[in-house]
């Protein structure tokens, strides 16, 4: 029965997007809208297709991944770091609390002209953003988690002579596993949009720049086939890595290992 | 059996309910290109930022516009950039923008409707440096990065055209290119960061040199002649369909560069506020050697040919189709047809 609503719901998907493809095939076709605002399907096509084979796009969306793998990985680090100081001293904890309530409501985007005057250009500040963006979402979240883990897990680990440092790593880090994958959900939203934004507003940062660059440079060129294809790539990288990837490794650990 | 049946018709309805709204905002997006004049009474015009674009401020100050067409509404706009410009004109906010000759050639070659008007100003226009090793591009290495105004801009072009010219290859500096506005790019290159270059305009240009910046090659150097470096685009629509108002624009813009032309010392008087400088440095400015006002428009045709020579244009362009017929003067560029 599960199964079975689950493939209803699949089919009811790819009716909407059909449906929502057509309108915009007819509406850019015979319905007389301009091709520089609505190009049809096929030009946009072609164009990603051509970007893809011939432009520099593999390598921006390359770039992009790299630099989001890279700022999460500080923002998780760090990110650990705190709240584990913060679960020993009570001075890291009003740390961690200061710098996580100035932090997490700031948009990346209201900081970019300060990480430029400090960082340059470069890919430093698109770092910067990044880990900006990544590690509010899971310090908090990872310090709710911290706080969530049972009374009694941590007395059978006294129990067993852990070290600090075990019970840390053993038994809350890994109780609150899925509260750090949320963490780093919401993390990886909010940095992928950091990164577009920052790389549409103050255009190319690093060599060839990632996708939100050629976004820019699409607009600039008023290539609106390529302004579309952009969207598209935006779109379907952001579907994978939120839907496919995340589920992937929600199944591996927190689900295999029932914390959910 | 009859729950069920009940439950379909609410869905088919639910269906058909939003395929009708999804319908209903396609309908109203594809009038967004349409929206607009159909009202004469009001005229949209869009400029940009900094003294190239002085004879536009002239106009406004003294109304010329507004004078020549009573009861019509001038709205101003300015902006950061041609893009956004662009955009406006697309969709139908704005009448009459003003921009370099690249940005506009770029719109036609991509389908845009709008035409050269008039020429306002001539402006020396140069890659500027701050490292003394560096005496032409050959002397850039690949971790030097240039700004620009934004990929696509007038000064971008020339970057790739000078490329073309010294490496053959149009490209070489598409992977060092940084996007800044100018005062932020002479802010990056004084303060000494990984910028090494400036595309640069007056007042830019001359603060730099002051600050013992030297320049690496011109505009001119690269285009071979003096070129427009800011012009007057139209769209076709208003053209046709508001020949009076075009008309009304072009000849308060003509007196307004008159004026600036005869009164210098009163126009800076005027401009000084308006740009917040002092008297003396915008006078400075403005009789800069290179910064000319006219309504002449040189180089089109030139600069038509090399972003074609380079691939930046798909289509060779030919300067009599690109220009307004009462436009196009008497420079050698219309001797062809």
């Amino acid at each position: 029965m599960k199964i079975l609503k689950k493939n209803k719901e699949k089919y009811i998907i790819l009716f909407w997007i059909i449906v929502l493809l057509t309108i915009w095939q007819l509406a850019a076709t015979v319905g007389g809208v301009s091709g520089l605002l609505l190009p049809s399907i096929g030009e946009v096509a072609s164009t990603l297709v051509d970007s893809l084979l011939h432009g520099d796009l593999p390598y921006q969306i390359y770039y992009s991944l790299k630099v989001i793998l890279i700022g999460i990985s500080i923002a998780v680090f760090a990110a650990i770091l705190l709240a584990l100081a913060s679960q020993k001293y009570m001075m890291i904890a009003g740390l961690s609390k200061v710098l996580s309530g100035i932090g997490h409501p700031l948009p990346a985007l209201a900081l970019l002209p300060l990480i430029i005057i400090w960082f340059g250009t470069g890919d430093a500040s698109i770092i910067a953003i990044i880990v900006h963006s990544a590690l509010w979402p899971i310090l908090i979240n990872l310090n709710a988690g911290f706080q969530a883990v049972p009374q009694i897990y941590l007395d059978i680990g006294r129990n067993l002579e852990l070290s600090p440092w075990e019970i840390a790593y053993e038994i809350k880090l890994k109780a609150s596993l899925p509260y750090l994958l949320s963490g780093v959900k919401i993390a990886f939203a909010r940095s992928w949009r950091a990164l577009i934004g920052a790389e549409m507003v103050f255009g190319a940062i690093g060599l060839k720049g990632g996708i939100g660059w050629y976004i820019f440079k699409q607009r600039t060129f008023m290539n609106t086939p390529g302004l579309f294809a952009g969207i598209i790539v935006v779109v379907l990288i952001g579907l994978f890595i939120e839907r496919f990837l995340f589920d992937y490794i929600e199944k591996r650990t927190v689900q295999k290992w029932g914390q959910n | 059996m009859f729950y069920n049946l009940k439950k379909n018709r609410i869905n088919a309805a639910l269906i058909c309910c939003l395929t009708a709204c999804i319908l209903f905002t396609m309908f109203f997006l594809s009038l967004t290109g349409c929206a607009d004049s159909q009202n004469t009474k009001e005229i949209n015009i869009a400029e940009q930022f900094g003294i190239a674009y002085a004879p536009l401020q002239i106009m406004r100050e003294q109304e010329l516009l507004e004078k020549a067409l009573p009861g019509v509404k001038i709205n101003w706009k300015q902006y950061g950039g041609p893009t956004p410009i662009r955009e406006g004109m697309l969709a139908g906010e704005v009448d009459f923008g003003f921009m370099g000759p690249a940005p506009a050639l770029i719109g036609i070659d991509n389908g845009m409707e709008w035409k050269y008007a008039t020429g306002i100003s001539f402006n020396q226009v140069a890659l500027v440096t701050d490292r003394p090793e560096i005496n032409s591009l050959r002397d850039f290495s690949d971790t030097d990065r240039i700004a620009i105004l934004s990929p696509g801009s007038t000064q971008h072009i020339l970057l790739c055209i000078a490329s073309n010219q010294v490496f053959g290859d149009p490209n070489q500096f598409d992977n060092q290119i940084v996007s800044l506005s100018h005062p932020d790019a002479m802010d990056a290159l004084i303060a000494d960061t990984e910028i090494t270059a400036h595309f640069s305009t007056p007042p830019y240009l001359d603060k730099e040199l002051a600050h013992g910046m030297k320049i690496v090659t011109t505009g001119e150097e690269i285009m071979g002649q003096p070129f427009t470096f800011i012009t007057g685009v139209a769209m076709e629509r208003f053209y046709e369909e508001h020949p009076e108002e075009y008309d009304a624009i072009l000849l308060a813009l003509n007196t307004a560069i008159d004026y600036i032309n005869n009164n210098m010392d009163e126009a800076v008087a005027v401009l000084a506020p308006i740009y917040d400088v002092e008297e003396e440095t915008l006078k400075n400015q403005m009789t800069y050697n290179g910064t000319i006002y006219s309504n002449e428009l040189t180089g089109i045709d030139k600069l038509a040919e090399e972003m074609y020579r380079i691939g930046v244009l798909k289509n060779k362009i030919n300067y009599h189709d690109v220009v307004f017929p009462e436009s196009r003067g008497s420079n050698e560029n219309s001797k062809k047809e």
